[in-house]
């Protein structure tokens, strides 16, 4: 049974990271594609500082529950 | 707001606008409810394991998926509050309106073809805190275009407008205006007296 949980979360959280790497792509695309439309009319729009700090603090917060669930997972299964 | 500079033959870039923070406050309660409610699972889901390990599987799977989602739900709402922004240049309102796969609108809208914006700041909450919805009548358009949750929207409103009303002084300048009526009452007096003997404007 621990065995099992324990390879179902590391499933979840692989599922979790892929998300994240969707989603983290996708904001790029989107970003670009506005730096794009905006550099049509003429200026220079950089990816703000705000908007890397979020996909950052994303980063962080999966990783965190990444550990955060096998705390859980270990107090469970003693 | 009255010196704004604009030059006429190149569209520029004059502000960003992101919406209000509270419109992210709801998420972060949810998160905080929902990760309250999923530690109180798993206690609940350690303590039965011994009698009810089924049910303690379920329950812990069921936290640990709904943090997850939860997790997930918070910062797309994030990302998407970071890439929602209007940008509004010296001829065009831009609206980008963005969850990343959820919603993708770009919204663009002429200056000079506003005819009405309205502010609105309804509630104790929206006045404290300086926020609300502005609305854009554009006669082409038979909807109103409404922009919630923006920060400041009768600064907004009066900006729209002195950037509206720069524009239209630069279409014409006054030695435009002056060639424009010369020509007007060159034109009206040629057509009264230009076969009359007087007559100040030469055929």
């Amino acid at each position: 049974m621990d065995t099992w949980m324990f390879i179902i979360i590391t499933i979840l959280n692989g599922i979790s990271l892929l998300i994240y790497i969707i989603i983290n792509r996708e904001t790029k695309r989107v970003t670009e594609s506005h730096i794009d439309l905006i550099q049509k009319v003429n200026a220079a729009l950089v990816e703000t500082t705000a908007l890397k700090a979020a996909r950052f603090a994303y980063f962080l917060a999966l990783i965190l529950l990444t550990l955060i669930s096998y705390v859980f997972f270990y107090f469970w299964a003693l | 707001m009255t010196d704004i500079n604009i030059d006429s033959n190149s569209e520029q870039v004059l502000i960003r606008i992101k919406r209000h923070w509270i419109v992210l406050v709801r998420g972060i309660l949810l998160t905080f409810f929902i990760w309250f409610i999923c530690i109180f699972g798993f206690a609940i889901s350690s303590g039965t394991r011994a009698g009810a390990p089924l049910i303690s599987v379920i329950l812990f799977m069921v936290c640990f998926v709904l943090l997850m989602f939860v997790h997930h739900w918070l910062f797309l709402s994030f990302l998407g509050w970071e890439l929602s922004i209007w940008v509004i240049t010296t001829t065009r309102v831009i609206n980008f309106k963005n969850i990343p796969y959820i919603e993708n609108d770009v919204n663009f809208i002429d200056i000079k073809e506003i005819e009405q914006i309205v502010q609105v700041k309804h509630g104790f909450l929206q006045n404290f805190l300086n926020y609300g919805k502005v609305i854009i009548n554009i006669p082409a358009n038979q909807q109103q275009i409404v922009f919630e949750n923006l920060p400041q929207p009768s600064k907004l409103a009066n900006f729209v407008e002195a950037v509206q009303k720069n524009r239209s002084f630069q279409v014409m300048t006054i030695e435009e205006l002056e060639n424009f009526f010369r020509r007007k009452y060159e034109y009206i007096i040629s057509k009264w007296c230009i076969d009359e003997p007087e007559c100040p404007i030469e055929a």
